[in-house]
């Protein structure tokens, strides 16, 4: 008599899913040996600090003309930031800047003095464009702004009371430094 | 078409609008804080005094004349002035004592210097210098026939004297310009003096600033040369007879 085995569906559906599944866990487990290769980054941003001052010493300066020429101030200019910086100084005069007076700038140790250059429309400001920079965290300048007569017959002339003996000039000034951060 | 259509359409068109604007405000700030940077300005505020010592304060006076009921002249030892008339009759004497006064020391080196222009006809008035007043022979004054005199030690190889820190005060207080005569600081009126004559004496002064090659070396020449070529000088009001 012969005997006709039936197949069962139902379970052998049942069997491949779980041998797809035990692929599928052995594949993604590790356990297959394959290369494998990671790398892993991390941005991250802070605002860069500015940080500067620019100190000057007295801010009254006379010159006794008949002794001597010029007379100096003296700044100076730090940069703390975490950032270079440029810089410019502007001096505005309550009157027009006198003919017979210059005004310079030279940085401490710098072998020549750079002029100021006179506003030719209202003559009261005197301008020291691009005077300097300075890189960042500590780097500092020097300087002295020095006023030199160079005509004292025209000093002389324009003021008044020749007859005493003595004449005095003042000249009232206000001076910007103005730090830029640089790109 | 539907109230609640409606509605939803302008409440869609609304949020479309906020959402673009906030999308545009959003791109402005992003690209505007690409260019920002940091500025920092420092003012200070300076005062520059610049003066010039041209020399001590100094004057040339002479004292007020007061004319007598008789016509003779006296003079005040108080009042100082620039200037006095004279209506003079032959025979007298009239006060004039010219002075200069330099208030305290110099505080730079200078020498004094003196214009004198004569309006005088010496036959009815006759006056010298006193022996410290050196004649600079060819130097034209600032004022038109003025002769000028510099302050020396005396004689025309005296040496002008320098007027400084060093200089002492009581030397420099009274200069007088006229000799003295018996009658004091006085010019003689002669008896020939034409009526109607007209009689001008003037004096100007100067302090003239001199540099340290001057000083060192102040000369007669040098005196001629610094008055020529003077840089700065100082003008006293002038005494002025008539």
């Amino acid at each position: 008599m012969s005997q006709k085995s039936k197949m069962n569906i139902p379970m052998l559906a049942a069997c491949i899913l779980l041998c797809l599944t035990l692929i599928s866990v052995h594949m993604t487990s590790g356990l297959y040996a394959r290369y494998v290769s990671r790398d892993s980054g991390e941005d991250s941003a802070r605002v860069a600090s500015f940080d500067v001052e620019a100190k000057w010493g007295d801010n009254d300066v006379s010159i006794s003309a008949t002794q001597e020429d010029n007379g100096s101030y003296n700044f100076t200019i730090t940069n703390n930031s975490e950032v270079d910086v440029k810089y410019d100084l502007v001096l505005t005069f309550e009157e027009a800047f006198p003919k017979y007076l210059k005004v310079s700038i030279k940085e401490e140790n710098a072998e020549l003095a750079v002029d100021g250059t006179v506003d030719e429309e209202n003559g009261k400001v005197v301008s020291f464009a691009n005077l300097g920079m300075l890189d960042s965290n500590g780097d500092s300048a020097n300087y002295e702004l020095t006023f030199t007569v160079i005509d004292i017959d025209a000093l002389v002339d324009s003021a008044s009371g020749e007859d005493s003996g003595a004449i005095s000039v003042d000249l009232q000034f206000n001076a910007v430094v103005r730090l830029e951060q640089i790109d | 078409m539907k109230l609640t259509t409606v509605r939803k359409l302008n409440k869609s068109i609304r949020i479309s609008s906020a959402t673009i604007a906030f999308v545009i405000i959003t791109v402005l700030a992003l690209s505007g804080g690409l260019y920002a940077k940091y500025v920092r300005e420092f003012s200070f505020n300076g005062k520059l005094t610049i003066s010039v010592d041209l020399a001590e304060s100094f004057s040339l006076y002479e004292h007020q004349v007061a004319q007598n009921s008789d016509g003779t002249f006296i003079k005040s030892d108080g009042a100082r002035v620039v200037s006095n008339t004279y209506y003079v009759v032959p025979g007298i004497d009239i006060p004039k004592d010219p002075t200069i006064e330099i208030k305290g020391k110099t505080k730079i080196p200078a020498l004094l210097y003196i214009e004198v222009i004569d309006g005088v006809d010496h036959k009815e008035i006759d006056f010298s210098l006193e022996s410290h007043w050196v004649l600079l022979e060819g130097v034209q004054g600032a004022h038109e026939g003025a002769k000028v005199y510099v302050y020396a030690t005396g004689g025309k190889d005296g040496r002008p004297i320098v007027l400084d820190n060093n200089t002492n005060p009581d030397s420099i207080s009274n200069i007088e310009i006229l000799t003295e005569n018996q009658e004091g600081n006085t010019l003689s009126v002669s008896s020939r003096a034409k009526y109607g004559s007209d009689i001008s004496l003037v004096f100007y002064a100067h302090l003239v600033q001199i540099d340290d090659k001057y000083k060192e070396n102040a000369s007669y020449t040098n005196a001629i040369d610094l008055f020529n070529n003077f840089r700065t000088k100082i003008t006293s009001v002038p005494a002025e007879s008539e």
